[in-house]
């Protein structure tokens, strides 16, 4: 469709060939006032907070050096901007609703339309016919209506009834006028600005069509909930919200630690995407058909889940274990044709195989854990004797000391030596535990070699 | 809708657009090519823009605005890549309900009168 509108600036290029995002990078190093500010404006962004707000924020920016600063024909006092915000409690929310990124919110009723994914990236048709076949037997197997809520016949009625209402309020102007090439400059303005407000409606009656699904189909929404699926992982609403929390996170950590949190935006990316499995296991498993990510984290996590059953492989029987990789294999798939190969299988078979590996380990590992534990145990009570073995050498240590001591005592001149240290209280009161008496008979030792001079000259005067 | 809600247009196309300025700026002033003074300078002029009272209003305004400032002409092509999309909206859902009512040469007109 050719626009209208766009005839009004010809040199300007289509929107399609422009970037709407430009490579804004999170890059810790830059120090000037002008990389600092592009910083806070950069987290401000990404933490989801009010454009406004960051825009204040930049406007209190200290200013090192004060150049350039010829005031523009519109400029106005920051408070009278302030004062002009006042009161747009509406404005104010909306803002606020809005999540990390702001093309969440134009998103259409029907959310399978206008998938914004990447065409590199869309998989080739066999692919896609697998994935159709998989969503239907996802859903048949749930019990739901359709794919996903937006999809569902029921929702869209609601939707369609609230489209319907508010048009009843606010009557399309200029209609049966044969179109918008039959009017003024005026006219199409106005015409515009209604289709605006219904576009805008269109957001709250979404919203406001989910409360009443949720209302009147309870367990339905429920299960679209936890099993809904989508055309792909990037258009699921849950994960768009997982990923946007955790977005916001991890530029948070960034400007906080930046010289360990370094790709905030990868990392947030791997979280949310382990998070979304975690939560939605049966729904991932569907979009690994032809989602690459999604196919290793699953992997991943079916391999550590395996480790959690099976935690000493090595006591295993080795046809057993054999036996238990391949399965693991097939299920998850090392690569590509594996994780296809693992999808052609019937449900029911590779499922069977998945709960056995997953939640019921069979009896021999079980067996093997008991054997294990039990001599976790025995390698236990042996440390037990052992230590308590040392304990009573101690003890006879402590005695021989005590014996020493006492000996010592008899000296005056050592007498004079303990009591200067203030060793003279650790004489032979029952020692506490084995790591006081180990310093306790450093102590003594340590007395005694500083002693040993006092001691030769006592023992010489006896003899004499 | 209610008078207040004619009186200021609110619309979360104008949260997108905001953003887009931002990371202009940001890109901008990260590359060298502005300076903090005229980053304020331009924001406080952007935010004197506000609020709108409809999407025309918005639509002038952010038009004016990137007409002296070409670094930010992105913002008002998001404005236009929008109203596209509404009108390109607006006739696929007459034509789906003519369609559906089995019109089909009238959904054809709306085609020929667009």
């Amino acid at each position: 469709m050719v626009s209208e509108t766009a005839s009004e600036i010809p040199s300007q290029p289509r929107m399609s060939e422009v970037s709407i995002r430009p490579s804004v990078e999170f890059n810790p190093r830059l120090s000037t006032q002008e990389s600092k500010a592009a910083d806070s404006i950069t987290s401000g962004l990404n933490s989801g907070k009010p454009p406004e707000d960051i825009m204040r924020r930049l406007l209190n920016q200290k200013t090192t050096k004060e150049q350039n600063t010829q005031p523009q024909p519109n400029t106005q006092p920051d408070n009278e901007i302030q004062s002009n915000k006042k009161g747009e409690a509406g404005y104010e929310n909306n803002q606020s609703d809005t999540g990390a990124d702001g093309d969440n919110n134009i998103r259409s009723a029907q959310g399978q339309e206008g998938s914004d994914a990447n065409p590199n990236e869309k998989p080739n048709k066999t692919e896609e016919d697998k994935f159709k076949a998989a969503v239907e037997k996802h859903r048949q197997k749930h019990g739901l209506q359709a794919p996903n809520l937006e999809t569902d016949e029921r929702f869209q009625k609601i939707y369609e009834k609230l489209m319907n209402d508010w048009e009843e309020k606010n009557k399309e102007p200029y209609k049966g006028r044969g179109g918008l090439s039959g009017l003024s400059h005026e006219e199409k303005m106005k015409w515009i600005d209604w289709a605006v407000r219904r576009d805008e409606y269109g957001d709250r009656a979404f919203s406001e069509a989910r409360v009443i699904f949720k209302k009147t189909y309870e367990k339905d929404f429920d299960k679209y909930e936890k099993y809904g699926v989508y055309d792909s992982l990037k258009n699921d609403p849950r994960f768009e919200k997982i990923l946007g929390r955790e977005t916001r996170v991890q530029y948070k950590l960034a400007i906080e630690r930046p010289d360990i949190f370094q790709h905030p935006a990868e990392i947030a990316f791997v979280h949310s995407l382990d998070e979304f499995i975690g939560l939605y296991p049966e729904v991932a498993e569907v979009y690994a058909i032809k989602d690459e990510n999604v196919a290793r984290v699953l992997k991943i996590r079916k391999e550590k889940n395996q480790q959690h059953t099976q935690p000493q492989p090595d006591t295993q029987p080795n046809e057993q274990r054999k036996t238990g990789r391949e399965d693991n294999q097939i299920n998850t798939g090392e690569d590509g044709d594996n994780r296809r190969s693992g999808q052609d299988r019937e449900g029911a078979d590779a499922n069977s195989n998945k709960e056995r590996t997953n939640n019921e380990p069979n009896k021999p590992e079980q067996e093997t854990e008991i054997q294990e534990l039990k001599k976790q145990i025995e390698a236990l009570t042996q440390e037990i004797k052992e230590l308590r073995k040392e304990l009573e050498q101690l003890k006879e240590l402590e005695a021989q000391a005590g014996k020493i001591f006492q000996h010592l005592k008899e000296n005056p001149q050592i007498a004079k030596l303990f009591e200067s240290q203030g060793a003279g209280a650790t004489g032979n009161k029952p020692l506490e535990s084995k790591q006081s008496n180990i310093s306790k008979l450093l102590e003594i030792l340590i007395l005694l070699l500083l002693a040993a001079g006092g001691f030769a000259v006592g023992s010489e005067a006896k003899k004499t | 809708m209610d008078s207040k809600d004619k009186q200021k247009f609110t619309h979360p196309l104008i949260d997108k657009v905001e953003r887009e300025y931002l990371k202009i700026l940001a890109d901008n002033l990260r590359n060298g090519s502005l300076k903090l003074e005229e980053a304020k300078s331009h924001t406080r002029e952007f935010l004197s823009l506000l609020p709108f009272s409809s999407f025309d209003d918005f639509k002038k305004k952010i038009y004016e605005f990137t007409l002296t400032k070409s670094l930010y002409q992105r913002i008002y092509l998001i404005i236009l890549n929008y109203e596209e999309e509404i009108k390109t909206k607006n006739l696929l859902e007459r034509m789906r309900a003519l369609i559906k009512e089995n019109n089909f040469e009238e959904a054809l007109k709306v085609v020929a009168n667009k």
